[in-house]
């Protein structure tokens, strides 16, 4: 132990040499401080660009099941029809808005969150739907067989850039607590399948995703079911019994 | 010392120590949202999770240096004035951490029909499986513990509980220290990405394991224990100084000379449990090198208007040996000093 002559009692001045060192000490933790701070702050971690504010209106068919989603006619840009999940502003599903429309042709307004291929359309309520002219046909799904695929399951409304990053296990109560209010889950993929890097999920029936989905929220999963497409939206109808972290 | 309580006795160390301070933790959190914000890029994090990143983290460091500190002033006392003002780090410790859980309630867990408090304790329920560990409850359980320290930390509430229980509670420090280590270990340094908190943690909690066993090596040896304890020559004292004995039931003794004098008194402080035996004899008292709290060397006795009391410890000379009698006596009993002769200055 070190002893030096020089005695510091806080309520008296500090001797000369106590002082120096003290004040160093100082300035030395606030430079700790200050270079703790440019190591920590920089990340790494790359997660694409993301878009959130754009307003859009879309006119297609209105499902309600597994999850909101409409379904535009086939065009140029999107030759099977653009397929847009719906949600909420807040963590809230957009059930309760659409519950009158499901199967019919609408046009919803809304504000696009988007990153990468992941998109969806925020819905501050039902007033942003409206019944919509001429009146298109429901989309017919198309089987694309049993597949066993692995990724990580997240809330679709903050991986598609909600919150930044809106994946990984720091986010993991906030996803389950989106999926809780009716938001839709989404398994980004560990590699593209069919070329899509995310897929909406569901139950093995088709309907929505059973609340035991909490337990694999975040985490490295391989999920066995059917896969169907409709417009441009791959759906994995899970067979959540054969669920597995790896 | 004080005879009354006051919100906070500040003095000019105590002014520059919280200077610094402040300077420190508004130096990190602004550097660190400048660091994180990536001009010109796209940082992967939005605004709210930066700051619950860079108040955490703030967090986290500041309590490693909380309990870095005690180490390091007893390794070397010019570390003294760090700990002086401690109790002031810890509240401030405490602040920036609950800026970071307002963050978390107010991004992650907010925006939905749910109360926060609820969503935070029940939207991650995986208790029975590592992975995917609910880690918020960790960090949820040291907050706790920082908030009842910081509101306990006052004078008022040593005094009320009395010193051993004080520090006793206080001792959670550590409980609190061991939850935010697990905190991050579960959550955020389970990033799919090598981040430099990954690297920074571990550091700081093994620095902060190896501070307290180096400090703790230093402590001094037990004596044979034969009624009386032998200390050894007189000469072993230097003049205002003291050596601690330790004795039976973890306690010890500090035995200061004092104008060629000996006098033991018990080690722990009655303030804080501070080390009076690495105090100094100033103006004829001993002085506790933590919050310069006084002593009379021969009873124990804090100087008037001051109340405080320790307890003292008999002494006897044999042989040119000093024996300690490792029986205490009552807190400010008088006893009278063993003469030895001027030594060492």
């Amino acid at each position: 132990m070190r002893d030096q002559d020089s005695f510091f009692v806080g309520y008296l001045p500090a001797p000369p040499d106590v002082r120096r060192h003290a004040i160093l000490a100082g300035l030395v933790l606030l430079a700790g401080f200050v270079l703790a701070a440019l190591t920590l702050g920089r990340s790494p971690l790359d997660i694409g660009a993301s878009s959130y504010g754009d307003e859009l209106a879309i006119t297609g068919v209105y499902s309600a099941s597994p999850y909101p989603i409409v379904v535009a006619a086939p065009d140029t840009a999107h030759p099977r029809g653009r397929t847009i999940m719906l949600g909420g502003e807040g963590k809230v599903g957009a059930q309760a808005f659409g519950a009158a429309f499901d199967g019919r042709t609408v046009t919803v307004k809304g504000v696009l969150v988007k990153r990468g291929a992941l998109d969806m359309l925020l819905v501050g309520g039902a007033d942003q739907f409206a019944a919509a002219t001429p009146a298109q046909q429901r989309p017919a799904a198309t089987q694309l067989g049993r597949w066993r695929i692995s990724g990580e399951i997240c809330d679709g409304k903050c991986a598609s850039g909600g919150m930044r990053p809106g994946v990984g296990l720091a986010h993991r109560a906030c996803a389950n607590l989106c999926i809780s209010t009716g938001l839709p889950p989404v398994l980004v993929t560990s590699a593209p399948v069919e070329g899509s890097a995310y897929l909406l999920l569901a139950n093995a029936n088709g309907a929505a995703a059973p609340a035991a989905i909490a337990d694999l929220v975040a985490l490295p999963v391989t999920l066995e079911g059917d896969l169907e497409r409709r417009g441009d939206l791959l759906i994995f109808r899970v067979d959540w019994s054969k669920a597995r972290t790896s | 010392m004080s005879v009354r309580y006051t919100p906070v006795g500040w003095n000019a160390n105590k002014i520059v120590y919280d200077a610094l301070l402040v300077a420190a933790i508004v130096a990190y959190i602004l550097v660190f949202i400048w660091a994180a914000e990536r001009p010109g890029g796209a940082p992967p994090y939005d605004d709210a999770t930066i700051r619950m990143r860079a108040f955490g983290s703030c967090a986290f460091l500041m309590l490693s240096v909380v309990l870095a500190i005690g180490p390091l002033a007893r390794l070397d006392r010019r570390f003294l004035p760090l700990l002086y003002n401690r109790r002031h780090f810890g509240v401030a410790t405490c602040v920036v951490a609950f800026t970071h859980a307002s963050y978390v309630l107010g991004w992650y867990f907010a925006f939905s029909a749910h109360d926060p408090y609820a969503a935070l304790l029940t939207s991650n329920t995986s208790y029975a499986r590592l992975a995917g560990f609910p880690f918020e409850i960790f960090g949820l359980a040291a907050l706790v513990i920082l908030l009842l320290l910081a509101v306990t930390s006052h004078d008022f509430w040593l005094s009320f509980m009395s010193a051993p229980v004080w520090k006793a509670l206080h001792m959670s420090v550590y409980a609190a220290y061991t939850l935010v280590v697990a905190h991050v270990a579960f959550g955020a340094l389970l990033a799919p990405v090598l981040q430099p908190l990954q690297i920074v943690v571990p550091a700081c909690a093994l620095g902060v394991v190896a501070l307290h066993a180096l400090a703790a090596r230093a402590e001094p040896a037990s004596s044979e224990n034969q009624g009386w304890i032998v200390v050894g020559a007189p000469d072993r004292i230097a003049e205002g100084r003291a050596i601690v004995v330790p004795v039976e039931g973890g306690e010890s003794v500090a035995i200061f000379r004092h104008e060629g004098r000996l006098s033991a008194i018990a080690n722990a402080c009655a303030h804080q449990n501070g080390p009076l035996g690495e105090g100094r004899i100033v103006d004829g008292c001993i002085t506790c090198p933590w919050h310069g709290f006084q002593y009379r060397p021969e009873d124990g006795c804090s100087p008037p208007p001051f109340t405080e009391k320790v307890a003292t410890y008999n002494l006897r000379l044999e042989n040119g040996a000093v024996l300690l009698d490792p029986k205490p006596n009552a807190r400010g009993q008088r006893v009278e000093p063993l003469a030895v002769g001027e030594t060492l200055a």
